[in-house]
């Protein structure tokens, strides 16, 4: 059986505020989105690689490359631009090919800024906020205690792990919940990442269209 | 009781279904998947086991738990993979809530209706697939994808029934309930 691996180190969390984290992300989003051909779209999606390894996030190349390469698959077929070579009566076109590639690369991209710019501890206005809030330090408590489960009587450590965390029993008492995280406000350095990302990807979703 | 008649939504016993499901399914995201794009969909446990004692609005509120806390807790919120959870969860969901309401359980089993969910959800997410990412021609690989939805429609039907039948304490929740 595989082990799970080891979360990695979150360098742009004390960095960033969450919400400030959040609208920055969306930015980034659409620069990708808005810009026009595939050249662009590579450059930024490498740039949310990058920024996707820098939050800690697990990032499997592996499966991104199948996820572009699937895409451009799919897309080969549809006669776009000039012909490239013919596959019996099957026209393999320039413009599907790249058509295809920008496609992947935006899809691949839009997962990478996410995992960026979403932080656990993203404040959710309203009731439902309050909830997720909630929510969230139940599922902290389940991660920790998560090491409690075991393989061979997995039901049984299941259910004792739930009766701990939200007791049923008659007279037993529940668990107070964590307290709600403390959101780093976003530093300087924080700001200047803000600054030397945005401005480049802008950058290139306009000149590089 | 309210004026309104309809019984409080258990905010905690909510939240606390929803945190199940968030562990869930950082559990599965934690381990390398055999097949790209494959997920056995263990977040639906809870949203399985609940459709019992949760009222409807209790039940909508624990998928949008699911579908938006799993985007913040996987990341995803902002790509359109949230965009196939959602879409995939609540079509699963109707599919669901519909069978256990409108089915005598004599007639149906729990693994069946998580059966009829998984192939909903797969439905949706084919369409989405088709539309949105990869074309008309992803249609091929329909057959495979409903194909390996009906094994974890299967398993977590089979895994809701093992656990409802064992779990003492689901047991004394529903009791209460």
């Amino acid at each position: 059986m595989p082990r799970p691996r080891r979360p990695r180190r979150d360098r742009l969390g004390p960095n960033l505020h969450p919400t400030v984290r959040f609208f920055w992300g969306l930015a980034l989003l659409a620069c990708l989105v808005f810009s026009g051909d595939w050249l662009p779209r590579a450059v930024l999606t490498f740039l949310g690689v990058g920024l996707a390894l820098a939050s800690g996030k697990r990032v499997s190349l592996g499966y991104f490359g199948f996820l572009v390469a699937s895409v451009v698959v799919f897309n080969i077929f549809l006669p776009v631009g000039r012909v490239w070579v013919k596959l019996g009566p099957v026209p393999i076109t320039e413009g599907a090919f790249f058509l295809g590639l920008g496609k992947g690369l935006t899809f691949a991209g839009l997962v990478f800024f996410s995992l960026a710019s979403i932080s656990r501890d993203l404040k959710l206005p309203g009731r439902f906020g309050a909830l997720w809030g909630k929510t969230f330090a139940w599922y902290e408590q389940l991660m920790d205690q998560r090491h409690s489960l075991k393989p061979r009587a997995l039901l049984l450590s299941i259910d004792h792990l739930l009766e701990r965390l939200y007791p049923t029993r008659a007279g037993a008492a529940t668990p107070g919940l964590a307290e709600a995280p403390v959101r780093n406000p976003t530093t300087p350095a924080g700001w200047a990442l803000v600054v030397l990302t945005l401005g480049p990807a802008l950058a290139v979703a306009l000149l590089l269209r | 009781m309210r004026p309104s008649g309809k019984p409080p939504v258990r905010t905690d016993l909510v939240a606390f279904f929803g945190a199940l499901s968030l562990f869930f399914a950082t559990l599965e995201y934690l381990f390398p998947k055999p097949i790209p794009f494959f997920r056995l969909g263990l977040s639906n446990l809870p949203l399985l086991v609940s459709l019992g004692f949760f009222s409807f609005r209790e039940q909508m509120l624990l998928l949008l738990l699911k579908v938006v806390g799993t985007g913040i807790v996987n990341g995803t919120l902002a790509s359109h993979v949230f965009l196939f959870s959602t879409g995939a969860t609540l079509a699963s969901f109707i599919v669901m809530y519909g069978l256990h309401r409108l089915v005598p359980p004599g007639v149906i089993s729990l693994t069946g209706i998580s059966l009829a969910g998984a192939v909903a959800s797969n439905a949706v997410q084919i369409a989405l697939a088709i539309g949105i990412v990869y074309g008309p021609a992803a249609g091929v690989v329909a057959p495979w994808y409903f194909g390996l939805g009906t094994f974890t429609g299967w398993a977590m039907g089979w895994g809701a029934t093992a656990f409802l039948k064992h779990s003492k304490w689901l047991g004394r929740l529903r009791a209460q309930a």
